[in-house]
């Protein structure tokens, strides 16, 4: 990323450990202003630990933090908008009282959180619902009024995280696009999750974290590049991908594989090769995807990606 | 910290609690508890039966001695009560049973004329009881009232409450004789009879109570009482033994409860010794209080850590805002509940006392209502509240669910039942050893403070012990806001005992 583009939140040197646990290790990035920002990895790599630190829930052992130009991000709370991974909601509070109350709580006056909170819960359809309790609610309903709650004080920077956790496709549309005119209104978006397809359709840039530490940053483009991978689908279960000229790692999910392609490579060559050994049913050159740049990243390091949870600080 | 933040948590926990049923049931259950208990104890009064009684008195005279020591006795306590009473209203002047008991307490204005007029009062009673008649146009005070009390027992009954005729009533039948009271008793006529036998004087053997509940006694062990003290004084008489030398001789010693009072000495009325145990009634409250509060405290902070509130809840308010928001909250909501147990305990204590205006009695509650027990009661309510529940808090922000924090608990629960223990030991001597040590371990100043009210200790120890608590409120506030802010984040099972200075840290 180019020095030219305005940061809305960075860190630089980022290290937070639980009793011996280290969660975040010399940990950097910059999330640039405007954009929609994931930070991925699986779980228990330390994204939860580096956005409560930037949020100000918790304190750095070490490193500096910016965010919206403040060094102590507990000075600007009311600037910022978190969805945390673990959501819960006042069971016996109504639906508008709530999320009014989450903007009466970053500052707002009774009467402008009220309104905003109707005007949030209209958008998401659960205008309906305000006087309802917050337990009458299903899984997707209250995931969408933790979002109005975090949203109703139009934060200038907004972290989500797993936000699409229990919502059915529908609402997966209505809460991206939620994200695409915080975008489009200039505000920032910093998307944590583990799943890596849903990073690739939103985000502009990302970091890639590992183990505490930042295994791979940029912008999408500049992640995937363009062209070096063979999506190919197939009939046959348990076909041989080995040996194919030009391939190096294949990610074989079993009817469909990745094959990562040398420089030169040539496609043709090897689409002669695969019909001799499966029915291919679509062969088609594409970027690489987020899981394969991770993964061979990690193993650039000389390190294996961490599986879920298996570093999950205290 | 940010009070507007604090605000905010601290309304939203007030109202959350305001709106549980449990915040109501337990607001209620004081004056529902009192209402009830009123209504039980008036509904058991309106229904209790009056027990009847026979004499077969062989002795031909014991019975009706008795009769008069009976009347004698009820008598003295109607005339006390109509003494004390006020019937100068014109509602009651418009009364006609009031104006009758008006006239009484004129009639017995002085000692001497009570005296009299009780004398005479006894005899006509007697009489016309024992003649079954009435006075055929009665114009003296006396004999209005001794007309009145033998032609409308009920209403003496229910007039003077203590007389014996509230409970018992003789029954004089067309016979007397063992086989027409068993028959009445058989007949749910009459509750037993009495057989007094020829010379009760010389010995009692052969007296009997015949019943058919035996184990109801209370009106065998009345009429007893009645016929020994007449026994009594008649074997004394037989032996010319003069009453008074009787009295002197049965006369056991008693000593009077008296307080200091500069030179010398004050006799302890009521209202002293209402005054030196009011404040285990509200050391009691004082305990409840805090702990009930307490305990809803430890349940918010545990479902809002378990309902994954926490973190969302510390993006936008600090964890000293969120805890101190939480306890003002709830310490509101508390502080709540017991003004509602104290207004009604008031609204019930002045409504009885007016009950008992009413009645004649002359009771002082004055003790119980005094200003420095209630203002002694909330300040030691909220420097206690807040002492304890800096420590809830952090044991609420450790858990996971309610049985992580009972095994947490449990050393708690042992320090708690200190305060509970000292109850008495203390009132009963407030600046004792144990009272003045206690008194300055933190922990239990608010309870045994409070307690010593009834006898308070010096300026210097109320100023001392609670300077030392409110240092102790601080510090305790500082290292549960610690634990707090590490604990409420915590996932996992709650830490051992190695783990917590870990969490004291940071």
């Amino acid at each position: 990323m180019g020095n030219a583009i305005a940061t809305a939140a960075s860190v630089q040197d980022l290290s937070r450990s639980f009793g011996d646990v280290q969660a975040v290790e010399e940990l950097s990035l910059a999330v640039p202003q405007g954009t929609i920002f994931g930070i991925i990895g699986p779980n228990g790599a330390g994204k939860t630990t580096t956005i409560r630190i930037l949020m100000g829930i918790l304190a750095a052992d070490a490193g500096t933090i910016n965010v919206l130009g403040e060094s102590d991000p507990r000075r600007i709370k009311s600037r910022l908008g978190y969805l945390p991974e673990e959501k819960g909601l006042y069971k016996k509070m109504q639906v508008g009282e709530l999320v009014a109350w989450f903007g009466e709580l970053k500052g707002m006056s009774r009467r402008d959180a009220t309104d905003a909170a109707r005007k949030l819960l209209a958008e998401f359809d659960l205008e309906s619902r305000w006087r309802d309790k917050c337990d009458s609610l299903s899984k997707g309903m209250g995931q969408k009024v933790q979002i109005a709650a975090t949203l109703v004080h139009d934060p200038e920077l907004v972290v989500l995280d797993e936000p699409f956790s229990g919502l059915d496709p529908i609402n997966v549309e209505m809460v991206r696009d939620a994200m695409l005119a915080l975008k489009a209104r200039g505000r920032t978006v910093i998307l944590c999750t583990h799943i890596m397809e849903q990073a690739e359709q939103i985000c502009d840039a990302l970091a890639l974290i590992n183990r505490g530490r930042v295994v791979l940053d940029g912008t999408l483009a500049e992640l995937t590049g363009s062209g070096d991978t063979l999506t190919v689908e197939y009939d046959g279960a348990g076909a041989d991908f080995g040996g194919l000229p030009g391939v190096g790692r294949v990610n074989d999910a079993g009817n469909v594989a990745e094959l990562s392609l040398s420089p030169d490579a040539d496609p043709q060559a090897i689409l002669q090769e695969l019909l001799k050994r499966v029915t291919v049913r679509r062969f088609d050159t594409t970027t690489t995807s987020l899981h394969e740049v991770f993964v061979r990243a990690v193993r650039e390091q000389g390190d294996e990606p961490l599986v879920d949870g298996e570093g999950e600080a205290a | 910290m940010s009070p507007r933040r604090v605000g905010l948590v601290a309304r939203r926990e007030f109202l959350e609690n305001a709106r549980t049923k449990a915040f109501w049931i337990g607001a209620l259950s004081v004056p529902v508890l009192l209402v009830v208990t009123a209504a039980v104890g008036g509904f058991f009064a309106s229904i209790r039966s009056v027990d009847t009684y026979a004499v077969l008195d062989q002795s031909g005279w014991v019975h009706d001695a008795t009769r008069r020591h009976i009347i004698a006795e009820d008598l003295t306590k109607a005339l006390d009560v109509i003494a004390r009473r006020s019937v100068s209203s014109p509602a009651d002047a418009g009364n006609e049973r009031e104006a009758l008991l008006a006239e009484v307490r004129t009639a017995i204005d002085s000692d001497e004329d009570r005296d009299a007029f009780q004398t005479r009062a006894a005899e006509l009673i007697f009489t016309l009881a024992t003649e079954s008649g009435r006075i055929p146009s009665p114009s003296l005070a006396v004999e209005k009232f001794a007309d009145w009390w033998v032609s409308d027992v009920d209403a003496v009954a229910d007039a003077f409450g203590d007389t014996s005729l509230a409970d018992y009533r003789e029954l004089v039948p067309s016979r007397l004789d063992a086989a027409h009271l068993n028959a009445l008793i058989a007949e749910d006529r009459l509750d037993g009879y009495f057989v007094i036998p020829e010379d009760p004087v010389r010995s009692g053997e052969g007296a009997r109570y015949v019943t058919e509940n035996l184990t109801d006694q209370d009106m065998s062990r009345w009429y007893g009482r009645s016929l020994t003290d007449v026994v009594q004084a008649q074997r004394l008489r037989e032996e010319n033994i003069d009453a008074e030398t009787a009295e002197w001789l049965n006369e056991t010693i008693s000593f009077e409860a008296a307080k200091p009072l500069g030179a010398g000495a004050e006799t302890a009325e009521d209202a002293d010794f209402l005054a030196q145990w009011a404040p285990i009634g509200l050391v009691y409250l004082l305990w409840i209080s805090i702990f009930t509060i307490n305990q809803m405290l430890l349940t918010s902070t545990i479902e809002e850590k378990s309902g994954k509130l926490a973190e969302v809840l510390l993006s936008s308010v600090s964890p000293a805002d969120l805890m101190a928001g939480k306890v003002a909250g709830i310490g509101g909501a508390g502080l709540a509940i017991i003004a509602v147990w104290i207004a009604t305990f008031v609204a019930f204590a002045l409504a009885g006392l007016g009950l008992m205006a009413r009645a004649g009695a002359d009771f002082d509650i004055g003790p119980l209502l005094n200003p420095a027990f209630l203002i002694g009661f909330v300040v030691y309510f909220l420097l206690g509240y807040l002492l304890y529940a800096a420590i809830f808090c952090a044991i609420g922000s450790l858990c996971n669910t309610i049985q992580d924090a009972q095994s947490m608990m449990m050393p708690m629960i042992l320090v708690l039942m200190i305060p509970f223990l000292l109850v008495f030991p203390v009132a009963r001597d407030p600046n004792g050893t144990l009272a003045v040590v206690a008194s300055w371990i933190p922990p239990l100043t608010p309870f045994v403070m409070l307690n010593r009210m009834a006898d308070p200790p010096g300026v210097l120890t109320f100023a001392g012990t609670s300077v030392l608590l409110a240092a102790s409120v601080w510090y305790s506030l500082r290292i549960g806001g610690r634990v707090f802010e590490n604990g409420i984040l915590r996932t996992g099972k709650p830490p051992s005992l190695k783990q917590l200075p870990s969490l004291l840290r940071g």
